[in-house]
């Protein structure tokens, strides 16, 4: 009898166990945005910030402006890809002023359009995706972009630039 | 105080040896052996079935067998096949396929007179191949620029993975209880840890038929059925019994006596 309870316990501790499961959280990664580096086009080695930039998605509302931390001490900003497209296009705008909720400056258009792989992670994440074949083109008039680089053309982790932008 | 509770469970001991006692010599006063039907025993799974009413993402069954061995053990094993929907917040896959498990049980139950019922420890080695079928996904993203209200949804079909396979053993524990004349009702809880297991692939891979829910960094699982059994009687045997330990402290017993007049009611042997 005290075999049967010994193993009973045995039992219902491994199976409480097996209950805790940290699957439940993504901790494994997130789909990676593309980083963006500007540099010179006098001197293609050296970093140069563009003059009150600000990015706004195609027909968004919402701008992204703000630098990230880069290794080099460089000018980069962290742009997201659309996933659910197979391209995303943004307008580039240098020397942006917002009057009356109206954005100005000197403005270029880049459509980045890729491949998309779905990557699996864990069972809490699921699938991110992973950009590979990048393509940009840019569609308006050429203003203050001199040349586009495309450094790494899949975009499959956030630490390294895949584009530069020489100005 | 100690010697209060040593003396009580020697009074505990000792009356389990009465029992035991009893029970020997109700045995030997038989002077014909009892006989016991030997047979295969088809068990039926229930509780796939009503996992199914009950689901509409699911859909199983699972037929087994055993065939008694001698008074103890028994050779046992189970073929099924399980189809299920596993939805997950992001995305929802189809896992598809059919199981063996085979093994052997252990009856720990020493039956009274005519019962037949059975507290089974069991092992199984089993093994399953399987499919699977991504439905829909969206991508994972913590940033919401160009989709605010949900994740991405994506555009892109993978093909389902076919020919996948796991093995694994599993620890079984059961019980058996006879309803009518060779109709038992049984149930078992099992746990399973993964020997082989395909999961390198691009695939969502957390739910294998026969084995249950598969935990990320962990070999184990655990799964429960309810059964309902035939037995087709084939033979009959004498009954075996096991061989009773002797096991009655006297010389502690009668130390404790000695030293405290107080214990001296408890003790049921003198």
């Amino acid at each position: 009898m005290r075999k049967i309870a010994s193993l009973l316990i045995l039992f219902f501790g491994l199976l409480s166990m097996n209950s805790c499961e940290k699957d439940d959280i993504c901790i494994a990664g997130d789909t990676p945005k593309l980083r963006i580096g500007f540099y010179d086009s006098n001197d293609t080695a050296s970093a140069k910030e563009p003059t009150d930039l600000v990015i706004i998605g195609k027909d968004k509302t919402t701008t992204l402006s703000k630098m990230v931390p880069s290794d080099n001490s460089g000018y980069e900003l962290l742009i997201p890809l659309n996933p659910s497209e197979d391209s995303s296009s943004y307008y580039l705008f240098k020397n942006a002023s917002i009057v009356d909720g109206v954005l100005s400056g000197e403005v270029e258009l880049l459509t980045i359009s890729y491949d998309l792989k779905a990557v699996y992670l864990s069972k809490a994440c699921g699938y991110i995706a992973n950009f590979e074949q990048l393509q940009i083109d840019r569609e308006l008039d050429q203003n203050w972009i001199q040349n586009i680089r495309i450094e790494n053309s899949s975009v499959t982790n956030e630490n390294e630039v895949h584009v530069k932008i020489y100005h | 105080m100690l010697r209060s509770i040593t003396s009580l469970l020697f009074l505990l001991a000792s009356t389990f040896v009465i029992a035991q006692e009893t029970t020997d010599n109700s045995a030997l006063k038989d002077s014909t052996a009892q006989m016991e039907s030997y047979g295969i025993k088809i068990n039926l799974d229930l509780s796939k079935k009503l996992l199914e009413l009950k689901n509409k993402d699911y859909s199983g069954s699972e037929l087994g067998a055993d065939f008694r061995l001698n008074q103890w053990w028994y050779l046992a094993a189970e073929l099924g096949k399980e189809t299920k929907t596993i939805v997950e917040d992001t995305y929802n896959y189809t896992s598809s396929g059919s199981y063996f498990k085979v093994g052997g049980d252990y009856n720990n139950y020493e039956n009274w007179y005519g019962m037949y019922s059975m507290i089974t420890f069991g092992m199984r080695f089993a093994h399953a191949s399987y499919a699977q079928t991504l439905n829909d996904f969206n991508f994972y993203n913590t940033d919401r620029y160009w989709n605010s209200e949900s994740f991405d949804p994506s555009r892109l079909n993978l093909n389902p993975i076919e020919g996948l396979s796991a093995s694994w053993l599993e620890l079984v524990l059961g019980i058996k209880t006879e309803l009518f004349a060779n109709i038992y009702l049984g149930g078992s809880v099992r746990i399973g840890m993964l020997l082989a297991h395909d999961n390198s692939l691009n695939y969502p891979n957390n739910w294998i038929p026969g084995f249950n829910n598969v935990t990320e960094d962990s070999k184990f699982g655990a799964s429960y059925n309810y059964t309902l059994s035939y037995l087709i009687p084939l033979f009959e045997k004498p009954r075996k019994y096991k061989k009773e330990k002797e096991f009655f402290p006297t010389d502690g017993v009668e130390e404790v006596d000695l030293n405290n007049n107080n214990n001296r009611g408890f003790n049921t042997r003198n």
